[in-house]
């Protein structure tokens, strides 16, 4: 089984929270091991930001805001691993057994504390058409060009809803690709909100005006913007050549080869679910988040910090990264007074961070029956190439929950492994049973949760 | 509510026989778990096997053997109802031997079971072929595998669509199935039996306990033996891979849609379903031994079931003595002996003749109180 590796804890992932707990955690004297999918450290907020491709007039200044972290965190005493995976966890008495994949192979690890800060991931949200070539989601489009600086050849369709579309889209007006329009399926009257929730809108007033000097940059651009799109289809032979969209009371129509799309983003859930974390139906974030403590801990010997927790954006996450890593310093020392300080302090800042988030779900709150009103044609399992009709035929069938729907019909088995299309499945099954998504629950999430070939497994075998 | 069956489980025996009953005319009412129970239906190879069952066992092996031979016809009759593949194939499978000891205690097994009944010697056909003849069967077959014992009455389906189309027809045949209803007792009463659940109450003239490993909870209530077991089965699916012209192993066979399914591992850890890093790893190391060129194919997944064993392995088909009317069936080859349940099984208990016709698999052998 090759040799056996030890750490104190281990951190998963090298976002805001990952960074923020992992420097926090040296200052106490703790070296962690830090295993991050990436090539860099900055998680996808900060993706690149080591060495820029992008300058600051084309990010925006929030991109830039993650330099002093990026700084700390290269500079503390940390025991780094980019381009590692986590594959398999495990939890035992003593700790947490990791089975880890990097250049060199597969390492199997033993740790006494674990935090998870693997981030979100954006929500997909089916509509037919969507499995074509040139339909992508904006996030994914985002790293293209926080990486490489790339924008689309042609001028691309923005179609969603919440503040990365609008962020994209006045990224690419900066860098000389305006979109062609903005499908957003956020009611106008939604944009009216912030007068409700006075309290929200003043704490997270930061978030408002740059959303509305966003969206007048776009207007000014000459971006068309179209508020309340209620229904949404891409359609081409072999790739997308045209975006139909449905809008006050009719169809429209208009020819593109590409279609960014955007419907939120949702806690990244494998690994979490892998080790058995619980996790609970959210209605404001409409997904499901782990169960947390106060000290942010899931279990007994790990923590999630950051937007695997919960969405709360990066300055959130920083400071939960931080809050788990006081919670993780189990050792009594003569600083004890100062820690509850500190974590005082950062529960504070935290609680008024925190104040925008009900606004900004209630802002983008996303239609809950959009999936059981689409066509049966639409896939919903992009893997495996699995429709709405044939789930719902399955379920008709007797496939009563989410894992008998994905042993009928092969929905979530593909190499995504369910990533896709989990909660859209948990969607369709609380429409149809006319039952809340707790009680319908979620699939057993299996190992691997990250990409492992046969023969690094085979290589790890003791008789090998 | 009163139907002609209440059957309890809705797993791959307990709707293979209800669908024998519901064919038939009977009212049937399935009481299934939750959509995480424990369900070795979820959790198996799909193959439809007759090598190696009964060692020691006759009836077991004729039994595995005849059911093998209904197992096209079933395949297809389903298929008619309920327009869902369930990918079945009987071209034969080859049962692998890694060394020239696994080979030689392999051959003297089978010879010795074909003495032991003469059905089988005149039926059970097989072959030991060293690694140079299995080539053909077994295209890309790795250096240090020594052989393997061919037999033509091995197969496999896609047990997971086994389940769907016997739900499916089920369904289709009026079948009432009522998923998250999980059994708290069995109690006997005027007209018959009587099934509490969290919720409600059930009540059928007969009562047919299939629940895998919940008859040990469940069977003893009706004076039936719930001597079943667990035991820990991990398997691997890889990613989709072009098709070989291979016959199923029980090893590892590739799948109708692509991916090779590898398995499994036996272990008795109790309720304990989850996967251990040593034995995904053994399994990986033993399929990369069989077809090196899977050492490139992409883990998709590796998951943990666990199936149901009764101490000697034989099915288990039991009538209540003391309360007539009540069954309890429990096998390991559920997915094996589904044509059997659909078709035989489910006639012995619509004549109530099950312990008559099949006596050998009746719980007496195992001296439980069913018959005190």
């Amino acid at each position: 089984m090759g040799e056996l590796c030890q750490a104190e804890i281990a951190i998963i992932g090298a976002g805001p929270a990952g960074m923020a707990a992992a420097i926090r955690l040296t200052q106490a004297g703790i070296r962690p091991v830090v295993f991050d999918m990436g090539n860099a450290p900055g998680g996808q907020i900060y993706r690149q930001l080591d060495v820029p491709v992008i300058g600051e007039t084309l990010s925006g200044t929030d991109y830039y805001r993650g330099r002093d972290l990026l700084g700390d965190f290269s500079r503390a005493d940390i025991d780094y691993r980019p381009r590692s995976q986590v594959w398999w966890g495990q939890c035992e008495s003593d700790g947490v057994s990791l089975g880890v994949v990097d250049a060199a192979g597969v390492s199997r690890w033993h740790v006494k504390r674990m935090l998870l800060a693997t981030g979100s991931m954006e929500r997909s949200w089916p509509f037919p058409g969507w499995q074509l070539p040139g339909s992508m989601q904006a996030g994914a489009a985002q790293i293209l060009f926080k990486e490489g600086g790339l924008v689309p050849e042609a001028s691309p369709v923005l179609a969603g809803s919440g503040p990365l579309l609008y962020l994209l889209a006045w990224q690419y007006c900066r860098a000389g690709c305006a979109p062609q329009r903005i499908l957003d399926t956020t009611p106008a009257s939604r944009y009216r909100l912030p007068l409700r929730y006075l309290r929200g809108a003043w704490q997270g007033r930061h978030y408002l005006v740059k959303g509305a000097r966003m969206m007048l940059a776009l207007k000014r651009a000459g971006v068309p913007i179209h508020h309340g799109v209620e229904a949404l289809e891409a359609t081409g032979k072999h790739r997308v050549e045209r975006v139909h969209y449905y809008w006050r009371g009719h169809w429209h129509h208009q020819d593109t080869s590409l279609v960014l799309t955007h419907f939120g983003v949702v806690p990244e859930p494998q690994l979490g679910r892998a080790i058995g974390i619980p996790y609970d139906w959210h209605e404001g974030q409409q997904c499901f988040l782990p169960e947390r403590n106060r000290s942010l801990q899931a279990r007994t010997r790990v923590w999630v910090a950051g937007d695997g927790g919960g969405i709360g954006g990066a300055l959130n996450a920083e400071r939960e990264g931080r809050l788990a890593a006081l919670s993780m310093l189990t050792i009594p020392t003569n600083d004890v007074a100062d820690r509850k300080r500190e974590r005082r302090r950062l529960e504070q800042r935290r609680a008024t961070d925190l104040a925008v988030r009900p606004l900004l779900e209630a802002m983008f709150r996303l239609p809950s029956h959009w999936l059981s009103e689409q066509p049966d044609t639409t896939l919903v399992c992009r893997c495996e190439c699995v429709s709405l009709g044939e789930l719902r035929r399955a379920i008709e069938q007797g496939a009563a929950g989410p894992n008998q729907l994905k042993a009928f019909t092969r929905c979530g088995m593909g190499p995504c492994q369910g990533r896709e299309c989990g909660e859209s499945v948990t969607r369709l099954l609380s429409t149809v049973q006319a039952l809340p998504p707790q009680e319908i629950g979620y699939y057993q999430v299996r190992p691997p949760v990250q990409a492992l070939s046969l023969g690094e497994l085979a290589a790890t075998a003791t008789d090998a | 509510m009163q139907s002609d069956f209440l059957i309890i489980g809705g797993g791959v025996v307990g709707m293979a026989v209800a669908y024998g009953l519901a064919r038939d005319g009977q009212r049937v009412s399935v009481l299934d778990e939750s959509d995480d129970a424990f369900r070795a239906s979820r959790g198996n190879a799909g193959l439809t096997w007759v090598q190696g069952k009964g060692l020691g066992m006759p009836h077991y092996a004729e039994l595995s053997l005849d059911a093998s031979l209904t197992w096209p016809a079933f395949a297809a009759e389903l298929e008619a109802r309920t327009a869902i593949d369930i990918e079945h194939e009987c071209r034969g499978g080859v049962d692998l031997c890694f060394d020239a000891s696994e080979a030689k205690v392999r051959q003297r097994d089978y010879a010795k079971l074909q003495l032991s009944s003469r059905h089988l010697a005149q039926h059970f056909r097989w072959e030991y072929l060293d690694r140079q003849a299995l080539q053909t069967y077994l295209p890309g077959l790795g250096e240090s595998i020594h052989g393997g014992t061919w037999s033509p009455h091995d197969g496999h389906c896609n047990p997971l669509h086994l389940l769907r189309a016997l739900h499916a027809a089920c369904r289709s045949l009026g079948l009432e199935y009522h998923a998250s209803t999980p059994v708290l007792s069995l109690s006997p009463c005027l007209n018959g039996f009587r099934a509490a659940t969290p919720d409600s109450e059930f009540h059928a003239e007969r009562v047919i306990v299939a629940a895998g490993l919940g008859a040990r909870n469940l069977a003893p209530m009706l004076g039936l033996s719930g001597t079943v077991r667990p035991v820990r089965g991990q398997m691997l699916v890889t990613e989709r891979m072009p098709r070989v012209e291979q016959l199923p192993t029980p090893q590892l066979r590739q799948t109708a849609t692509g991916g090779y399914l590898i398995g499994d591992t036996h272990e008795e850890v109790g309720f304990d379903k989850g996967v251990s890093l040593e034995m995904m790893s053994c399994l990986a190391d033993r399929a990369v031994r069989i077809y090196p060129f899977l050492r490139q194919a992409r883990l998709i997944r590796a998951w943990g079931a666990l199936r149901i064993m009764t101490p000697d392995g034989a099915p288990l088909y039991e009538a209540s003595s003391r309360y007539p009317g009540a069954y309890n069936l429990n096998c390991h080859s559920g997915i094996s002996l589904a044509a059997f349940h659909a078709n035989e099984l489910a006639r012995a208990i619509i004549d109530d003749r099950l312990e008559e016709r099949w006596s050998a698999f009746s719980g007496a052998r195992f001296n439980v109180p069913a018959h005190c």
